[in-house]
């Protein structure tokens, strides 16, 4: 089954890390390079996994994360991957819904791709379970 | 000789009580123009007072008490107008104003005493107040009573307007009182009416008392001197009167007897007063200076939060900056060895791999750097959960396996999977702590071994994890500082890189495990050993 990630991000060079390692890895891969671009055209997308930084222009990961629980009623895991650490980045990005908070320095391509993969399929058998 | 009747009697009393509201007054003098003047003023008010006595006595002085009387009331006038542009706040070229006025009060003064131009002559009646005929210039005399107190009235509406200055006591009192002698004083005596013509030197009390209150009233310590100034000056008056009524000589013997004691006994009561104020009022003022101090140091505790938060954005933000280009750099050189975007010989590998390696090493005195400024504001969270170290060393040595034969060492783990070792930990931060104390064996050991082992203290209910190398070494005098913030070991003749902070950071890891970490080494050149112990489940 093709597996189709949306990743939210602004930087260009990491949104080519990713776009290049999420491909590699079998991955459709979606881009958008803010908030607001992402909330716009994830139901017509419908991505099964989002990779969503946090400061970004326009809209950032916070109000992109409020918006789709509050405004949509689709249910696609939320990978939280920015460089803050603070634990109220932590905490808000869990409150908002995220499935996980990762600090994007700690990961190669490869790592990331696994650690993606993996929250993919915990969600989905827990889909399957429900 | 004054006569005693009652109205020049009454006016002595008046001088009396208002010689004793001048004395707290007096008291604040020293080098404080405000004061002086207002001093100045109620001794020109004390001698127009006076004057009016002597004038009513009708003696061989009466014309020269009639002119001092004129004279003193110009002054009155125009010292309270001089007062008025220092009280309460001083107005600009408030000196040479003072010249001004004083050149006009002098001038007015010499057209009274010295010419017939204000008042011609006085006329002694055999019954009610003496009379007087008034010279041509009179109405120019009244111009220069009146404009210096409407002046000092307008200055002080001003300020209590303009400023919400407290002075409306002060204002009030002159301003009853002025209007009063005006008329009785200056303004009836003009149309031939004299039998008030003391009324105005009465009246006078009322000002002295709102303006000695208005000055003195926030002050507690000077009211209560100057009460007992009011009370002695009572029993002095008191017992003066008796001697000037006494009708024998005896009787005057014992009046000025009782009136010397209660003068004596008035000065030891003033001077008691005056030392309790004093002693107080040094009390008051180091009060005062403690407060100040306090409110500095208040003051200076919310800037030091206030940088302390700043410090902490600061850091944070930077942090994140950090991270960002390392995050680029980390991401293309993985996905380069990765072999995403297709393969590289061996030596493209390598170099990659190095500036991979080079930019983890960057990117971990980030986090150490992050997690000393997490520690030292207490900001540092820790996620506990059952973790079994058995597994966690496995992973672990098998990579770290790689990163030391790579320095042709021998690598061996020694891990007795008969026990379990599960103990309650943050494990990504327990992780961290074993990962610092290997790679910091294999950075410290140019030939040899290093060794991992984990055992089982049985007796202490807890698990030891130790790292064992064939290093440098530590001498006692860098292992006391080798748990500080940048109190690196023997890194001086090795370039090992890193923050300095890393034992730090594990002891205060440890620490929040509730274990200890601790390290052995025989001496320089000779190994070392670092153990963690960490209460097991």
């Amino acid at each position: 089954m093709n597996k189709k990630i949306m990743i939210v991000e602004d930087d260009k060079s990491i949104q080519d890390i990713y776009t290049l390692n999420f491909r590699a890895a079998g991955y459709e891969v979606i881009l958008e390079g803010d908030g607001l671009s992402g909330i716009s055209s994830v139901v017509e997308k419908k991505p099964d996994i989002i990779l969503l930084d946090v400061m970004m222009p326009n809209m950032d990961g916070f109000a992109f994360l409020k918006v789709m629980k509050e405004n949509t009623s689709v249910n696609i895991p939320v990978v939280v991957c920015s460089n803050l650490s603070d634990k109220e980045t932590y905490d808000k990005a869990f409150a908002a819904g995220a499935a996980a908070v990762l600090l994007k320095v700690n990961y190669s391509g490869k790592e990331l791709v696994q650690k993606v993969d993996h929250i993919l399929t915990d969600s989905r058998s827990k889909h399957k379970a429900n | 000789m004054f006569i005693y009747d009652t109205i020049n009697t009454l006016l002595a009393i008046i001088v009396l009580f208002n010689s004793a509201l001048l004395l707290p007054i007096l008291r604040n003098v020293k080098n404080n123009i405000q004061t002086f003047l207002y001093a100045v003023n109620i001794v020109t008010i004390l001698l127009w007072v006076v004057a009016m006595m002597g004038y009513r006595s009708e003696d061989v002085f009466f014309e020269s008490w009639l002119r001092a009387l004129y004279v003193a009331a110009i002054f009155i006038g125009i010292t309270y107008m001089q007062f008025t542009f220092y009280y309460p706040i001083k107005i600009r070229f408030a000196q040479y104003y003072l010249y001004i006025v004083n050149i006009i009060a002098f001038g007015t003064a010499y057209l009274v005493t010295l010419t017939d131009t204000i008042i011609d002559h006085g006329i002694i009646t055999m019954y009610g107040e003496p009379n007087i005929v008034f010279g041509p210039l009179y109405p120019l005399y009244i111009f220069v009573i009146l404009v210096p107190f409407v002046s000092g009235f307008l200055r002080h509406l001003y300020v209590i307007i303009r400023h919400k200055s407290k002075v409306v006591y002060l204002l009030v009192g002159y301003f009853i009182s002025a209007n009063i002698a005006f008329v009785t004083n200056l303004i009836l005596p003009w149309f031939g009416i004299f039998i008030f013509n003391w009324v105005g030197q009465f009246f006078t009390v009322v000002m002295v008392s709102f303006t000695t209150y208005s000055i003195l009233r926030f002050n507690v310590m000077n009211m209560k001197f100057f009460a007992v100034n009011v009370g002695v000056t009572g029993l002095v008056i008191t017992t003066f009167s008796q001697i000037l009524f006494s009708d024998s000589v005896s009787s005057l013997l014992v009046s000025s007897l009782v009136f010397i004691i209660s003068l004596l006994t008035g000065a030891y009561l003033t001077i008691l007063s005056e030392s309790e104020r004093k002693s107080l009022e040094h009390t008051m003022l180091l009060n005062t200076k403690i407060k100040k101090i306090n409110e500095e140091l208040k003051s200076a505790n919310t800037q030091l939060k206030s940088l302390d938060t700043l410090k902490s954005e600061f850091i944070s933000l930077a942090s994140h900056q950090l991270r960002s280009p390392l995050t680029v750099i980390k991401g293309y050189a993985s996905t380069l060895t990765d072999g995403v975007v297709g393969e590289m010989n061996p030596k493209q590998t390598e170099i990659v791999h190095h500036i991979y390696t080079s930019a983890q090493g960057l990117a971990s005195v980030v986090e150490d750097f992050l997690s000393v400024t997490k520690i030292e504001q207490g900001g540092m969270k820790y996620s506990f959960e059952p973790v079994d170290v058995g597994e966690m060393l496995e992973n672990l040595t098998s990579d770290m396996k790689i990163v030391a034969e790579d320095k042709h060492l021998s690598f061996s783990t020694v891990i007795d999977r008969t026990e379990m070792f599960m103990v309650n930990a943050d494990a990504v931060k327990l992780k961290q702590v074993f990962l610092n104390m290997i790679d910091n064996s294999i950075k410290y050991t140019r030939a040899g071994s290093v060794t991992v082992s984990l055992t089982k203290n049985h007796q202490e209910k807890s698990i030891v994890f130790s790292v064992q190398d064939t290093g440098v070494g530590i001498t006692e005098e860098t292992r006391k500082k080798l748990f500080t913030k940048f109190g690196r070991g023997e890194a001086g003749t090795l370039n090992a890189g890193g923050s300095g902070l890393g034992l730090y950071l594990a002891q205060e890891v440890v620490r929040a495990h509730k274990g200890t970490i601790t390290v052995e080494s025989d001496g320089e050149g000779k190994g070392s050993r670092f153990s963690v112990m960490v209460p097991s489940l």
